[in-house]
């Protein structure tokens, strides 16, 4: 076993590469906006503590989670393979994926009109909750029902990454996007995830 | 680097905005660093330090004042690596199905030739030994607090950085007879 400090010992060559690596990033005002954005009134949601309650990974609501995931999933497969897509606003493509759109400008802070959709036909109602309102049900944005039963709902949103999922049917179980990746947080609840992007 | 005042934590702790605000300046150079050179990616390092505080600030309520703040937060942003890791592994083996996967890709190492040759090495290492090369040499990290921050023990530790050393040296040492 070498002594601790062969273990540790540097010479000019490692020096000078530690030097490189030292040097700092620029500061990115924007990114460290973007943060602050997203943790303004995290504290204040107690439907956050609510969702956190539901999201306790017990087997039933993981089984249910997973069939009704599955059962979107198989549904919107159906559709699109014996339906044309519907038209979900003017002019725009009815992509697969949550969409985004068309970057506009409020205040002097970038805003990107980020679509999102959901293929629920028997649902009389659903609510977008996410990381852009706390994840707070008060402040839920309510998707608005379009032809064929596919909800739609439009929200601008500051470049950045966001979670969020669906409330179907004021259910306290999330509905995750089906078209859109899935995250895990580190106590291993699951969300849907988006990069809003700019460009 | 400036100290930050620990009183600034302990109001961040108890909710003020601003005191996160400054926390986050204080930091986010260091965290951005870190990140990049872990991932290798600009646009995947970005997200994990924005995920990494946003957990900072959620779980600042449960922080012990009586323990150092930096290795806590860096602890933090290691475990947000390592899932990002572990996501774009997972993404690089989806099918690309529309206009919008890219946004999920890996971007390219960047166009500055200076960061793609410290990249290019840094990815010779393997993601622990990186991982213990960066916090001790570039972050500037006591064995105690890495070990704090990686759950590893400190002779694990001392191994992986010094094995990072000899991988780097070789590297740099072929380069440059090249």
């Amino acid at each position: 076993m070498p002594d601790d400090r062969d273990l540790d010992s540097t010479d000019d060559v490692i020096g000078g590469l530690v030097k490189r690596l030292q040097t700092l990033p620029a500061s990115d005002l924007r990114a460290r906006a973007a943060i602050l954005a997203r943790v303004r009134g995290r504290r204040q949601s107690p439907w956050r503590a609510a969702l956190a309650e539901a999201w306790q990974p017990s087997v039933p609501l993981l089984a249910a989670a997973t069939i009704a995931v599955a059962a979107l999933g198989v549904g919107y497969a159906g559709r699109v393979l014996v339906e044309p897509a519907p038209t979900l606003v003017d002019g725009a493509d009815a992509s697969p994926v949550t969409t985004p759109v068309v970057p506009v400008s409020n205040d002097g802070t970038i805003r990107v009109s980020q679509q999102f959709v959901l293929d629920a036909r028997t649902a009389n109602r659903v609510l977008l909750v996410g990381d852009f309102n706390g994840w707070d049900r008060t402040q839920a944005q309510p998707l608005q029902r379009l032809e064929g039963g596919v909800w739609a709902a439009t929200v601008p949103l500051r470049p950045g990454r966001y979670t969020y999922a669906f409330l179907v049917d004021d259910s306290l179980t999330i509905t995750l996007d089906p078209r859109a990746s899935t995250v895990r947080d580190e106590f291993g609840r699951e969300s849907s995830v988006i990069l809003v992007t700019d460009r | 680097m400036a100290v930050l005042d620990p009183d600034v934590i302990h109001r961040a702790k108890a909710g003020d905005e601003r005191a996160f605000a400054t926390l986050v300046e204080h930091y986010h150079a260091r965290c951005v660093r870190f990140a990049q050179q872990m991932l290798l990616s600009a646009e995947d390092a970005e997200e994990a330090v924005q995920d990494a505080f946003v957990r900072v600030y959620d779980a600042l309520p449960r922080f012990d004042e009586s323990l150092r703040f930096e290795p806590w937060l860096f602890r933090i942003l290691a475990n947000r690596c390592r899932t990002s890791r572990v996501r774009r592994r997972r993404l690089d083996s989806f099918v690309v199905f529309s206009d919008n996967t890219p946004e999920l890709a890996v971007g390219p190492l960047g166009d500055d030739a200076a960061h793609e040759e410290l990249w290019g090495l840094l990815d010779s290492l393997g993601a622990e030994q990186r991982e213990a090369f960066l916090l001790h040499h570039v972050e500037g990290m006591s064995y105690d607090d890495m070990a704090a921050i990686s759950g590893v023990g400190v002779s694990a530790l001392k191994m992986r950085v010094k094995r990072a050393c000899d991988v780097l040296r070789a590297r740099m040492l072929e380069a440059y007879r090249a």
